[in-house]
């Protein structure tokens, strides 16, 4: 937390002296344009679920730019280091089957739909280790909504599951 | 071939031969008067004064740094200026002043004469400038009998105090000029100090340099209306701000940005976030808003939403992410898309049921601001864990 004052301290005192900073240093280089998304369209019945598995660990900062998207809400989960280990994308019906994620050296995650209303998808996520199951929940969300799971220790942090629903 | 051209190649050709000790006593003659028929050259010498008024001007309540240019420039002849714009003019970098000197080098031994020129180099006057001003300088038609007195004692000491006060006629310092190449010793020392003679001239304008700016850009600031020579109009404000950020943060502290990030929180907006503890008896509940918060979870919530804030104040500063590319990251396996994980600015989501295994805690977090739900699993030591880490098991008796 000390780290964080203090660089909240440094950003402060950078936003009052930007003026002049800015006009000595070399502007920003441009960001490169947003990737085009291609939606694949999701069959009626269907929902499209997408996991990432993020690292999170303490050392020297570093931020995946896979993750750009996420970076002011990992930030709460006061991790020093977000690396993308690995993330997948499955199609997956209305109380039928379900969706296996696994992460190298770490748990197990399946995800199945319950139920599914033209504005809520209940989504039961179970995580397992092993053979033993650390949590079984079942979270109501928006059609694109994203909901994260994280906590459970994964090599030298924790892991963060960032969970995405399309339907 | 202008008439310039034609005087600084035959200064160049004079300069050679000067150099090299073969120059007769007609070419030596030739060469010091060759500035004085040069105009531009002789136009300089207006241009000298011009200079010695403004450094006197500019150098105002620091005469102790003035004096030393003041006595440069105060030469009639200009000789500075005026090797100063020969030195620029010819192709080649020839030190004229200097040439000049290892060419009139004394040809009597220079025991005495390393005393009298390092004492001068010790002040911060242009050695050159000096001997060259001696030479040149409004000399007495006659020499005096002093002079005249040490001529014939015909010291060094004599020579060098006769040559410096300028005492001696122009005809005798010419005299003295031709005879000096012949001494090849006496034209390496004086070389040598030739060069003592620039390193100081070189300190000397660092010094003014550092002296007449300032002043000089106050007349100016002045001149043209302004009201000080700090002041910009419309910076005010910004000036201010600036001058106040930047001293504070030279005087921070590590204790002191703290307490100053401690300020900054406080005038902050309190976050609006839900902490629940959802535990867990191993039956699935339903998420209550009513759950009794133990006070440390209670400081834990909003101390991660006040590390988030200036996680994404800093990087909203920063312009965007700056992000740097996993190195080991996996490119194929299992991912799925190269798509960006997009977040949708909002993410409504509700916890309708859990269950946890034993020794597992789950909070959830759920930023205002449209943000991902977070249920974070806490993961607890179990009891031989505890014992691994120091801990005595304790046994509990009922009251």
């Amino acid at each position: 937390m000390r780290v964080l004052f203090r660089a909240l301290a440094l950003a402060l005192s950078l936003a009052l002296v930007g003026p002049v900073g800015t006009a000595l240093a070399d502007p920003p280089p441009r960001r490169p344009p947003a990737q085009a998304q291609t939606k694949r369209p999701v069959p009626a019945g269907k929902v499209e679920v997408r996991i990432l598995a993020v690292a999170a660990s303490e050392g020297q900062a570093h931020m995946d730019p896979q993750l750009r998207h996420l970076v002011k809400h990992l930030a709460y989960l006061r991790h020093d280091r977000y690396e993308l280990v690995t993330q997948k994308r499955g199609m997956v019906g209305t109380g039928a089957g379900e969706l296996e994620f696994r992460v190298q050296d770490g748990p197990r995650v399946v995800v199945n739909i319950r139920e599914m209303s033209a504005d809520r998808a209940k989504v039961r996520v179970r995580m397992f280790r092993g053979q033993n199951k650390v949590v079984d929940t079942t979270v109501a969300i928006q059609n694109h909504g994203t909901f994260i799971l994280a906590g459970p220790k994964y090599r030298d942090g924790i892991l963060i599951l960032p969970i995405r629903v399309d339907y | 071939m202008t008439a310039q051209q034609d005087t600084l190649a035959r200064l160049d050709q004079l300069l050679m031969r000067v150099l090299d000790g073969e120059a007769t006593v007609e070419e030596r003659r030739e060469l010091l008067s060759l500035p004085d028929s040069q105009v531009q050259l002789a136009e300089l010498r207006g241009l000298s004064g011009v200079l010695l008024d403004a450094v006197r001007a500019a150098a105002g309540d620091t005469p102790e740094l003035a004096d030393p240019v003041l006595q440069a420039l105060g030469r009639d002849e200009g000789w500075s200026a005026i090797s100063a714009a020969m030195r620029s003019v010819v192709a080649h970098p020839v030190d004229v002043a200097d040439g000049v000197m290892a060419a009139l080098a004394l040809a009597d031994p220079v025991d005495a004469a390393f005393s009298e020129l390092r004492a001068l180099a010790a002040e911060p006057v242009d050695v050159t400038d000096v001997v060259m001003a001696a030479i040149l300088g409004d000399a007495p038609a006659e020499a005096p009998v002093a002079a005249a007195d040490k001529l014939d004692q015909a010291t060094t000491e004599a020579w060098i105090s006769a040559l410096h006060d300028g005492e001696l006629p122009v005809e005798e310092r010419l005299r003295i000029a031709a005879e000096l190449p012949s001494d090849r010793a006496a034209l390496s020392e004086l070389t040598a100090y030739a060069e003592l003679g620039r390193l100081v001239k070189t300190a000397l304008k660092a010094r003014t340099r550092k002296a007449d700016l300032g002043p000089v850009w106050a007349a100016v600031a002045e001149g043209i209306g302004l009201e000080g020579p700090e002041h910009v109009p419309g910076w005010e404000p910004v000036g201010a701000a600036v001058r106040v950020a930047v001293a504070e943060r030279a005087a921070q502290t590590a204790g002191e940005q703290i307490e100053l990030a401690d300020a900054v929180m406080a005038a902050l907006p309190l976050p609006r976030a839900t902490v629940a503890e959802l535990n867990l008896d191993g039956e699935p509940q339903p998420q209550s808003d009513s759950a009794s918060v133990p006070w440390w979870q209670s400081m834990w919530a909003p101390a991660v939403l006040m590390a988030g804030a200036a996680l994404a104040l800093l990087l909203a500063l920063q312009g965007g992410t700056d992000v740097m590319p996993s190195p080991g990251a996996d490119p194929g396996g299992d991912r799925a898309s190269e798509e960006a994980f997009e977040l949708a600015s909002v993410n409504d989501a509700e916890l309708e049921e859990f269950e946890t295994a034993d020794g597992v805690m789950l909070h959830v977090l759920q930023a205002g601001d449209g943000g991902p739900m977070i249920l974070m699993l806490e993961e607890l030591p179990n009891d031989q864990q505890l014992e691994d880490e120091g801990w005595d098991a304790i046994e509990w008796e009922e009251i």
